[in-house]
């Protein structure tokens, strides 16, 4: 497992502890985020390697989230995890820079996966 | 009702996604444990399994719900017939399974399509499987079957099994309220219900227009 750290952003206080959790016991350095504002300024202190982003948050929406961290730091690699899932979302999102666009609920193996290859573009 | 149902298969998903994690956050502590003498280990991972499954039959039902709320609330578009069926036989396996009867679909070969409503031909074609459902015995099965014909699109609604005698099912039928409300949806949509002429089927008919 290649070492880099993620940034975990979701509104969904609940789901995005286990997950963090669960990727900590698998050696992976992880951080919360909340909601889009205090993943910005997360990124801002000291971007991630990768970010796991939902679209859907109150505040600022991924997307936007996606915009400005894209623009500032195009290094970090944006894997979108959603809930709402419609193509129109998924086809901005990559036009925006994601590096994927996965569907909730997400197999923990295959998010990892995806981070490891999204590790390889950082 | 697209944009209301669309908030709740997210929210749906959120909850699934919540669950999912949890359990197999347990799963991996048991795992990571397994040294350690716990004489409840088996009956533990079962139980998780169940709740991963049932995560995923959750999942199922919630993308079902999904497609049907990204229809087009109000607008018209090309729908293809093969895919309204297929998302209408998907939404309703709970209701018909209620009814102790299955839904399935034939596609066909040569896709129809039309311009149309997406949410109010679902409507119309849910409605019109429930009132051959409402009238038929446990075990039966309803079968949606689009047709491109010159002129009109149609999807045939084919009922089976212990039916009794066909003159009285078409009565009952036909005499019910779900009838009634299928009537005034095909009016709005500009189409119409033909009976075929022997076995126990119905087509509910729609002008084609704007097809690719």
């Amino acid at each position: 497992m290649g070492k880099f750290k993620v940034l975990l952003v979701d509104d969904e206080e609940e789901l995005v502890k286990a997950l963090a959790e669960r990727l900590e016991l698998r050696g992976i350095q992880q951080e919360v985020a909340l909601n889009g504002e205090q993943a910005l300024q997360i990124v801002q202190d000291g971007p991630p390697d990768i970010m796991v982003l939902d679209l859907k948050m109150p505040g600022i929406d991924g997307l936007e989230v996606l915009r400005r961290v894209k623009r500032a730091h195009p290094r970090v690699q944006v894997i979108i995890m959603t809930g709402h899932g419609s193509e129109h979302d998924e086809e901005i999102a990559r036009r925006l820079g994601a590096f994927d666009y996965l569907q909730k609920p997400v197999d923990i193996s295959e998010l990892v996966k995806t981070m490891n290859r999204a590790s390889e573009m950082t | 009702m697209g944009r209301v149902t669309a908030a709740f298969t997210h929210e749906m998903k959120n909850v699934l996604a919540i669950i999912k994690e949890s359990g197999g956050l347990m799963e991996d502590l048991l795992l990571m444990s397994r040294d350690v003498p716990f004489p409840h280990r088996e009956r533990f991972m079962r139980a998780l399994t169940s709740v991963q499954d049932q995560v995923r039959r959750g999942v199922e039902l919630s993308s079902r719900l999904n497609g049907f709320a990204h229809s087009p609330d109000q607008c018209e578009a090309v729908v293809d017939l093969n895919d309204i069926a297929q998302q209408v036989a998907g939404l309703s396996q709970r209701p018909a399974r209620l009814k102790g009867v299955e839904v399935r679909v034939d596609p066909a070969s040569e896709a129809p399509q039309l311009l149309i409503s997406s949410i109010r031909l679902q409507m119309a074609v849910f409605v019109a499987m429930e009132c051959c459902w409402n009238q038929m015995s446990k075990g039966g099965t309803v079968r949606l079957r689009p047709e491109k014909r010159p002129g009109e699109v149609v999807v045939e609604i084919f009922c089976e099994g212990d039916l009794g005698e066909r003159d009285d099912f078409v009565d009952r039928v036909t005499g019910s309220s779900q009838w009634e409300m299928l009537r005034e949806i095909m009016t709005g949509l500009g189409g119409k219900i033909e009976w075929s002429l022997s076995g126990f089927s119905f087509f509910v008919i729609l002008p084609s227009r704007g097809e690719e």
